[in-house]
């Protein structure tokens, strides 16, 4: 294959690639996967409240810092009695 | 009588975007992105921020700065593989730099959390995307590159300028993901960040000047 052809096609790719994160981020089309409340418990880090109770064990900070940006998250009122003070 | 047109030689262009992807990133990410993003501080804030889904300036960062820089290297990684200057083991390396290109670019295309705090599995794609998995996939990429030019007359002229910058850049890296309240996080991300990326832009023009400036 020829220089010419070769860089047509990566040229190609290249233009594919940009168009894909154009999309993705225009359209917002990863919307599904962004849910910060997914599961039971505080996003990616735990996935119940057993679980979160000893994960914030040695985590405190990570876990003040979720709830403060979720507060609506129940089991962060459930965990943290009384409220975060914020 | 001279041709007019000259032969199209594609290995110039792609070892050339390993200048033009960097120095375009340093461009948009470190300057212009930077003040488009009303109240973004760069000091004390990360360069995902920019792209994060609560950014105004979203789409412009993850495309044009992180997708494109990815793109950018990826290319220039296949211009390396090609080179049939270097040695095996130094063509080699062009595979780890083509998947620092990948992980770049899915940077772009996953975004962080609002705040960059990232609990969506989105936001956690792009923890691993970004500094977790680029920086160790990226220095193997530079000691396989160093150890295959040590004996080039040429080449081995990088092998001091691997060793001072992607050392400093490697120490950056592990001070950020050790330290989490650590102050000036922004200033910490762009050199361990920026200092790879410009090493990169080094090799890049390096290997330019060597292949291509009798042509």
């Amino acid at each position: 294959m020829e220089d010419k052809q070769r860089g047509v096609i990566v040229l190609i790719f290249a233009l594919i690639l940009l168009g894909v994160s154009f999309a993705v981020n225009a359209f917002d089309l990863l919307a599904p996967f962004g849910d910060t409340k997914v599961g039971e418990g505080f996003g990616t880090l735990c996935g119940s409240e057993g679980e979160c109770k000893v994960f914030c064990g040695s985590n405190m900070g990570r876990c003040l810092e979720y709830c403060k940006l979720n507060q609506d998250n129940e089991v962060c009122n459930k965990i943290f009695v009384g409220g975060l003070e914020i | 009588m001279k041709s007019v047109t000259k032969d199209f030689n594609l290995d110039k262009y792609l070892i050339l975007a390993g200048v033009v992807g960097p120095l375009t990133f340093f461009f948009t990410i470190f300057f212009l992105f930077d003040i488009m993003y009303p109240g973004y501080d760069p000091v004390n804030q990360y360069i995902s921020e920019l792209g994060a889904v609560d950014s105004p300036v979203r789409v412009l960062a993850s495309v044009f700065g992180f997708s494109l820089l990815g793109v950018f290297t990826m290319m220039f990684s296949y211009g390396l593989y090609r080179t049939k200057e270097l040695s095996k083991l130094a063509r080699f390396s062009a595979l780890f730099f083509f998947l620092t290109g990948v992980l770049m670019f899915m940077v772009g295309v996953f975004s962080c959390d609002a705040q960059c705090s990232n609990y969506s599995i989105r936001g956690l794609i792009h923890s691993y995307s970004s500094s977790t998995l680029q920086t160790p996939i990226m220095a193997v990429g530079f000691i396989l590159f160093a150890l295959g030019v040590l004996t080039h007359k040429r080449f081995r002229v990088l092998v001091p300028v691997i060793a001072v910058l992607g050392g400093t850049s490697l120490v950056l890296a592990y001070i950020r993901a050790t330290n989490y309240d650590l102050t000036h996080v922004g200033i910490y991300q762009r050199l361990a960040i920026g200092l790879p990326y410009f090493l990169l832009a080094i090799i890049a023009f390096v290997i330019y000047r060597v292949r291509f400036s009798d042509v």
